[in-house]
């Protein structure tokens, strides 16, 4: 046994670092939420300590989900520390209770525990803790703070040497105390402190602090305990409470003590327990009264070194809001990583998607939009669901239909923002003015075609793509016309019975924008033509649009189409779109009709047609392209230099004067030059998609 | 074993052999049980933490942890207490990967589910993930087919962790057993698990230690 003289220098300790897992935060707001409620009493827990951190390491005190449980479930190198959480309801309460009397409180149950005999028998008692917790379950805010408490001497601890047990002991005692660890340990899992009886041989051997008592005669009686601490000069925080047990228990026979600081970690298959300390020459303190509890410190310091506590927020990782969100992305992802790694994720996602008409192809489109990842769609119509709607119109229940029925575009928006919270979706209720719905000379009614013409601009200009989802052709001419005025992307999706027509329009860049495209139409058969020579919805017609619904039935005004017709379309409308995304042009990349798979494409995600006609009746698609027709009526540069010169004026007599669109463009001029029949032919087949 | 599967009750199996194998090496390896709510058969897997510091200029968390109020002065001064924190004596910055081998019964495959956390118990976004393996993670970019990472909660637990897609495992344990069959003969390997997680565990900070195939867990 070491003596004591001159050169003792003070102990210092290395105090524990909290360190937490997500799953215990999520086992805490279960139990608060399912057990206990209300209830700010000291509820139990069990945390651990190791002793096998790599240097450097702080040294952590951890707590897991399953230290809830009991017994705790802990790895099997884990040494279990006792301890108690107090979950209070308010801020307030966390702030203004009495932090001192908390201290004292868990410091007393040590000291208690010391006194009778408890610690000595399960010495684990000497590291218990406390932690105090505020937990905002709505902003997944926690706040908390740890007490490990610690009691004073009356004087400070001190030792006459620190040194590593590798450069004291020779290879055969630290084998040898290897070993006797192993069988201490496997008789006692669990326990981080024992006695050391090191024989003069060399040979060492650990019993448990309750056989102290007949180990004090011995020669080499050593304290030890497994060390949390990394340091080289400074042993853990749990030998603090063991030195005063040793003081309390045992001053009568010892009052010098060496003390093990059992270290114990495995590098690259390499075990080494060499980096233990040796402390030579303890100095126990005195026996100090057990009615007096002894000074207590303990609140866990901030890296300042400041008694503050501590708030973490879990939003990321426990609001299902942003959990949906993260979720979505990563398994988009997975097609990347899967499948194509030069697909543009955020090309897509970043889009901002206008949807013009929220019933069956717009209810589609939004969700097949979403399944892509896209976050900001908006949806426009102006009509309500009815009980025929939602067994065909993906985003609405029957409950959207009662009192009058809900507006379409919002009810539309609710079931979005129900299927995934983490959508932008908005929602206007707003008609499109149509030529041949004459608006009138009414003041009023002319006020509200400009308030419905300026929504509609306004939604243009505020997005990257116009999905054209009405159920009216005549309709689909202003956006058609301000999606080209403003060079914006458009996405027509039209059905008949038992067809359908899907086509990108022509992309209309801005006046004296260079587009790069070779303006050169490469083969026949409407393929290869460059993305801003393409033809719109229009340019096919040599109609102007009329009232379509005037002088029909029932039946032809609502849309009549077999039910997965919409279905297929709505699809095929966002894949089109996405397509087009990922090809290095964008809206200027020319149609490609190309049907053996062998062709190359420059989207990774295959051709861009310009059109995609199908025929439910066969099963059969074709992808035909048309080029732009400079008489068009709502994309020929006369109508759209127009609408740039006299804006609202211009739609005005487009809506309210017969023949206006077919004068300006000159279109009344090629009727006159053609017979009537062939008109009536070619406008045949594709107005009433 | 030659098509690349794995029943639950060899995983079971080479989980215990590999925690055997793993206690003698001091690696880490447990292997836990739980129960289910919704089953009475109890769930085994093998779960392994590792603590390590991150360099110090590493982006930090800004969110966490944070202080609260003002320092309270609730206790005496005590000069036994080592004030190690902010002085570079320890590292400040440490992350806790969590690893779980899990059984997938659909996929017949062990799955590799991983979480990291800061001290405070906040995920580390798996953007900052990538960049403290980038020292293990020399392939990030090579598209290598398995390395698709996804979130997915957990299928014990029910919070979110991260997990390899275990839609190549199959392929490339078969691969493996295939060429192993070939050069060694009847001998299967020592321990598909073992096998599995030198493979896959690498990709995300979890290296298998070549004393693994040194012992013999049977002795």
């Amino acid at each position: 046994m070491a003596t004591g003289g001159a050169e003792q220098q003070m102990l210092q300790f290395v105090p524990f670092v909290s360190r937490l897992d997500a799953g215990f935060w999520h086992e805490l707001s279960r139990r608060k939420l399912e057990k206990y409620h209300l209830s700010e009493a000291a509820q139990y827990i069990s945390g651990y300590y190791t002793n096998n951190s790599v240097p450097g390491l702080p040294t952590n005190l951890l707590l897991e989900y399953s230290g809830f449980e009991k017994p705790p479930v802990h790895p099997p190198y884990a040494f279990p520390c006792p301890g108690s959480i107090i979950v209070l309801n308010t801020i307030e309460s966390f702030k203004t209770c009495d932090k001192r009397k908390i201290l004292e409180e868990t410091g007393r149950q040590i000291w208690d525990d010391i006194n009778d005999g408890s610690a000595v028998d399960d010495p684990s008692l000497l590291s218990r803790f406390m932690l105090l917790t505020f937990a905002d379950l709505k902003k997944y805010n926690f706040h908390y703070w740890f007490v490990f408490p610690a009691l004073f001497p009356n004087d400070p601890l001190t030792t006459l040497s620190i040194k590593t047990i590798g450069s004291v002991w020779n290879d055969q005692q630290l084998q040898s105390l290897q070993k006797a660890y192993d069988s201490f340990r496997s008789a006692h899992p669990g326990i981080g402190f024992f006695i050391v009886v090191m024989t003069d041989d060399g040979t060492a051997a650990l019993h448990e602090l309750r056989e102290a008592e007949t180990c004090l005669s011995t020669e080499k009686f050593m304290l030890g305990f497994c060390d949390p601490s990394t340091m080289e000069t400074n042993p853990g925080w749990p030998l603090r409470n063991l030195l005063i047990l040793a003081a309390q228990k045992w001053s009568d026979r010892l009052n010098v003590v060496d003390v093990l600081c059992y270290r114990d970690y495995t590098r690259d298959g390499r075990r080494l327990v060499s980096h233990s300390l040796l402390l030579e020459g303890v100095k126990l303190p005195d026996k100090m009264s057990t009615d007096v509890l002894p000074k207590v410190t303990g609140w866990e310091k901030n890296d300042k070194n400041k008694s503050v506590p501590k708030m973490v927020n879990l939003s990321s990782s426990m609001d299902p809001v942003r959990l949906a969100e993260s979720s979505v992305d990563l398994n988009l992802k997975l097609m990347r990583w899967r499948l194509i790694p030069s697909l543009d994720l955020e090309a897509v996602s970043s889009t901002k998607c206008l949807l013009l008409g929220a019933g069956t192809l717009g209810c589609n489109v939004a969700r097949c939009l979403m399944g892509w990842g896209v976050r900001h769609i908006t949806l426009l119509d102006n009509s309500t669901v009815s009980y025929s709607n939602p067994v065909r119109q993906s985003l609405f229940t029957f409950h959207d239909c009662s009192s009058g029925g809900k507006h379409k575009a919002k009810a539309a928006v609710e079931s979005m923002r129900l299927i995934f919270p983490g959508v932008k979706a908005e929602a206007v209720d707003s008609s499109i003015p149509m030529p041949g719905h004459s608006v009138g000379t009414n003041a009023e009614a002319i006020q509200k075609a400009r308030k419905d013409v300026e929504t509609v601009e306004k939604l243009v200009q505020t997005h990257d793509v116009v999905f054209l989802l009405m159920d009216t052709r005549e309709s689909r001419w202003l956006p058609t016309l301000l999606t080209s005025a403003h060079s914006k992307i458009c996405i027509n999706a039209a059905l008949g019975f038992d067809t359908y027509m899907v086509m990108r329009h022509g992309f209309r860049p801005q006046p004296g924008t260079e587009t790069g495209s070779p303006g050169v139409i490469v083969g026949g058969c409407g393929s290869g033509i460059p993305g801003d020579q393409l033809g719109c919805y229009f340019c096919s017609d040599v109609v102007a649009p009329t009232d379509s619904t005037r002088d029909r039935t029932l039946d032809q005004q609502c849309t009549v189409s077999r039910p997965g017709i919409s279905m297929v379309a709505g699809a095929l409308a966002t894949e089109l779109l996405v397509s087009l995304l990922q090809h290095p042009l964008k809206a200027l990349a020319p149609s490609d009709s190309h049907t053996e798979d062998d062709s190359e494409s420059e989207s990774c995600l295959g051709l861009i047609p310009h059109q995609i006609r199908g025929f439910m009746s066969r099963f059969q698609n074709v992808l035909p392209a048309s080029q732009a027709f400079d008489k068009c009526t709502a994309c020929s540069p006369v109508v759209l230099s127009r609408y740039r010169e006299e804006g609202f004026d211009f739609l005005l007599k487009a809506f309210n004067t017969p023949n206006f669109l077919e004068d300006l463009t000159g279109l009344s001029q090629l009727y006159a030059e053609t017979d009537d029949d062939q008109v009536w032919e070619l406008s045949d087949g594709e107005d009433d998609m | 074993m030659a098509t690349g599967l794995l029943t639950y009750e060899e995983f079971v199996r080479n989980a215990r052999d590999l925690v055997v194998m793993s206690d003698r090496l001091g690696d880490g390896w447990e292997l836990r049980h739980v129960r289910q709510t919704d089953g009475p058969e109890e769930t085994a897997f093998l779960v392994k933490r590792i603590c390590v510091a991150i360099a110090e200029e590493s982006p930090v968390d800004p969110e966490t942890p944070r202080d609260v109020g003002e320092p309270e002065n609730i206790e005496d001064e005590d000069p036994a207490t080592l004030h190690c924190r902010g002085t570079g004596k320890l590292s400040e910055k440490t992350v806790q990967f969590e690893y779980h081998v899990i059984y997938s019964p659909s996929y017949q495959v062990p799955v590799l589910f991983f979480t990291a956390t800061f001290h405070s118990g906040r995920l580390v976004p798996l953007k900052e993930i990538w960049k403290f393996l980038s020292p293990f993670h020399v392939t990030r970019d090579s598209g290598m087919e398995w390395e698709s990472v996804t979130q997915q909660e957990h299928p014990i637990f029910g919070r979110p962790f991260y997990h390899l897609h275990p839609c190549h495992t199959s392929n490339v344990m078969a691969t493996i057993l295939t060429a192993n069959k070939h050069e060694r003969g009847d001998r299967d390997i020592k321990n598909y698990l073992l096998s599995w997680l030198t493979i896959f565990g690498p990709t995300i900070g979890l290296n298998v230690l070549i004393d693994y195939l040194k012992i013999d867990s049977k002795t």
